[in-house]
This record gives structure tokens, C-alpha cells and sequence, in this order.
């Protein structure tokens, strides 16, 4: 007849010990798979900040390719532009943007010193983009045209 | 010690097997997770390096372009792999060649004594696109000239699989006021 206290060591795993191990095992990997989901999700943020700063400065020089008093440079509050062909050598340059993510205004305001002969457009281009994390993100450039 | 006490002393094969079993169904589920995390991973890696590169070597076009005085290659209208323009430089003048060679993108700067020669995204798979475009402008005022860049950088195919990333970039040269 075995004693009590030896009879302990033949017993299996209760449920508690498992679920326990499977839980200390599962906390061990989560900070890998999060390193792992980290890396990518920063050169995802990567690529949309260099793709706005091309769409954002795409729009500008288009605008500083256009006359002082061209109608795309009238003054006025921010305004989307998406969709952008740009006519140049009677050829078209597309300058739309291909992704959905991204949004795109251009504010123009116009100044009139008295104290000066000339008067000149700022020019005010921002490009906004929802991240993973649903956290909106936008740059903004701006620029001057005179006349 | 009696029969029940002597078959408690060792672990069976069937026992051995169905633990075996478990642990590699267990150890298969965990790998497959973390192989596809490490390929995640390493493609991310091959996009970050292309993007660095390709936004590197934008950046040196920009600042060229931005310096240059005359648009010498390609001509109006015209797309080709290879650019010539002429800058100014404090010895005087200089001639910015950027050409398409299969290892990556050669810059070359030819300034009589201070010649320079860099090879931009080496080692990478490189296609670049430079067309001259001229603007009209109002009256009397003469056109505007820029470069429409169309650049490409992906990695080496590795088992069928490549990361490319693409920018296009419309550099108006501004010291370039009439043609």
C-alpha cells in the first residue's frame, strides 16, 4: 500500500495547472508578436509621411507653376483637390493622389500691403491621413507666389 | 510492492507519443505564428530600406534641381533615364549628370577641379524616369520649367516575392525663369 504523499507524485496535471501554463506561455510570446506588429506599423507611419510630403509638395509647385492670377490661385478658405492633371508640353502629368487614405486642401490668402507695390499668395497645403490606430495625422506645407 | 505500485513507475509509449503529439501541435501553432511575424517583419524591413533610398536620393534631385540654371538633357517634352542640367557653384559653373546603371543611380557632378561621383541605391532594383516640362506662364512673362521624377526601388527578388515603393515628384526649377 503506497502512502498518501506518495500517491501525490503519480496524480496528472489539474485544469488550473494547464490553463496557468498556457497563460504564463501566451504572456512570454506577446511581447515578441508586439515587436514584431511594432516594426511594421513604424514603416507603414514611414511611407505615409514621405507619400503626403510628395502630394503635398506636388501641389505646390504645380501652384508655382501657375500665372499670379490664374483661377486656381484665387483667394479663399481651404478647398480639396484630389483629382489634379497638370498640362504641360501638351502632354498631361498626373498629379492626383492614388491612394483613398490621404486628403489634400490648398488655402490661398492673399495680401495687399499698403506699404509695398507688389502684393503676394501664401499658399497653405495640407495633407491629412488616418493612421492604424485611428489617430489622425497631418502635415503642412507652405509656400508664396508674388507678382 | 505490490502490481498497481510497480505500472506506476515509468511513462508508457502510448503516453510518451500522445505528449510528443501535443507539444509539436502546440510548438507547429506557435512557429507558424512567429514565422509569419518574422516575414511581416522582414518585408517591412525591405520597404523601409527602399523608402530611405528612394526618398535619399529624391531629396539630392530636389536640391540639384532646385540649384539648376539650365535644363540641358532631356530635351522639352521629352522622358529619358538620363538628366544634364547646369548649376552654379562657387568656382563658377557646374554640370549635374544623374544616369539609370543596372547596380543603382550614379550622380555625377562635373565641376572642372571638384568632380564628385556618387551611386545612389546600390544593390537595389532602380527604375527612374526624368521629363523636362515647361509651364506657359502669363503674358510677356515668359515659361516655367521643372522635372517630372518618376523613380521606383524595390529589392532584389528573393523566392518570387519583391517590396517596390514609387514616387513621382514634380520639381519646379526656379531659377529658370524664361526659355
Amino acid at each position: 500500500m503506497m502512502h498518501k504523499s506518495q500517491l501525490y507524485l503519480f496524480r496528472g496535471f489539474s485544469f488550473v495547472e494547464i490553463l496557468f501554463a498556457v497563460i504564463l506561455l501566451g504572456a512570454l510570446i506577446t511581447p515578441i508578436f508586439t515587436l514584431l506588429n511594432q516594426s511594421s506599423t513604424g514603416t507603414v507611419q514611414n511611407r505615409n509621411d514621405i507619400l503626403a510630403q510628395q502630394h503635398a509638395t506636388n501641389l505646390l509647385a504645380y501652384a508655382y507653376s501657375l500665372p499670379y492670377n490664374h483661377a486656381f490661385l484665387n483667394a479663399g478658405p481651404a478647398r480639396t483637390v484630389k483629382e489634379l492633371t497638370a498640362t504641360a508640353n501638351g502632354g498631361a502629368l498626373d498629379l492626383g493622389m492614388e491612394e483613398d487614405l490621404f486628403t489634400r486642401t490648398i488655402e490661398v490668402n492673399e495680401q495687399k500691403p499698403s506699404d509695398w507695390p507688389h502684393s503676394y499668395k501664401i499658399l497653405t497645403v495640407r495633407v491629412g491621413w488616418k493612421q492604424a490606430n485611428e489617430s489622425v495625422r497631418e502635415i503642412k506645407i507652405a509656400g508664396m507666389v508674388s507678382q | 510492492m505490490s502490481r498497481l505500485n510497480c505500472r506506476r513507475d515509468g511513462v508508457t509509449l502510448i503516453e510518451v507519443t500522445i505528449g510528443v503529439f501535443i507539444v509539436s501541435l502546440l510548438l507547429a501553432a506557435v512557429m507558424n505564428l512567429f514565422g509569419a511575424g518574422m516575414r511581416g517583419s522582414k518585408k517591412g524591413m525591405a520597404h523601409l530600406t527602399n523608402m530611405e533610398s528612394a526618398a535619399i536620393l529624391m531629396s539630392q534631385i530636389e536640391y540639384d534641381l532646385l540649384r539648376s540654371v539650365d535644363l540641358l538633357d532631356p530635351a522639352p517634352g521629352v522622358s529619358d533615364k538620363v538628366a544634364r542640367w547646369k548649376i552654379l557653384t562657387p568656382e563658377g559653373e557646374g554640370t549635374i549628370i544623374y544616369n539609370l546603371l543596372p547596380g543603382g543611380i550614379e550622380r555625377k557632378l562635373d565641376a572642372g577641379s571638384d568632380d564628385q561621383k556618387y551611386l545612389y541605391c546600390k544593390g537595389l532594383d532602380v527604375k527612374l524616369a526624368f521629363r523636362h516640362v515647361t509651364f506657359d506662364s502669363a503674358p510677356g512673362s515668359g515659361a516655367k520649367a521643372g522635372m517630372w521624377v518618376e523613380l521606383s526601388v524595390a529589392s532584389p527578388k528573393k523566392l518570387g516575392s519583391t517590396e517596390e515603393f514609387k514616387m513621382k515628384r514634380l520639381i519646379l526649377c526656379r531659377n529658370i525663369s524664361a526659355l
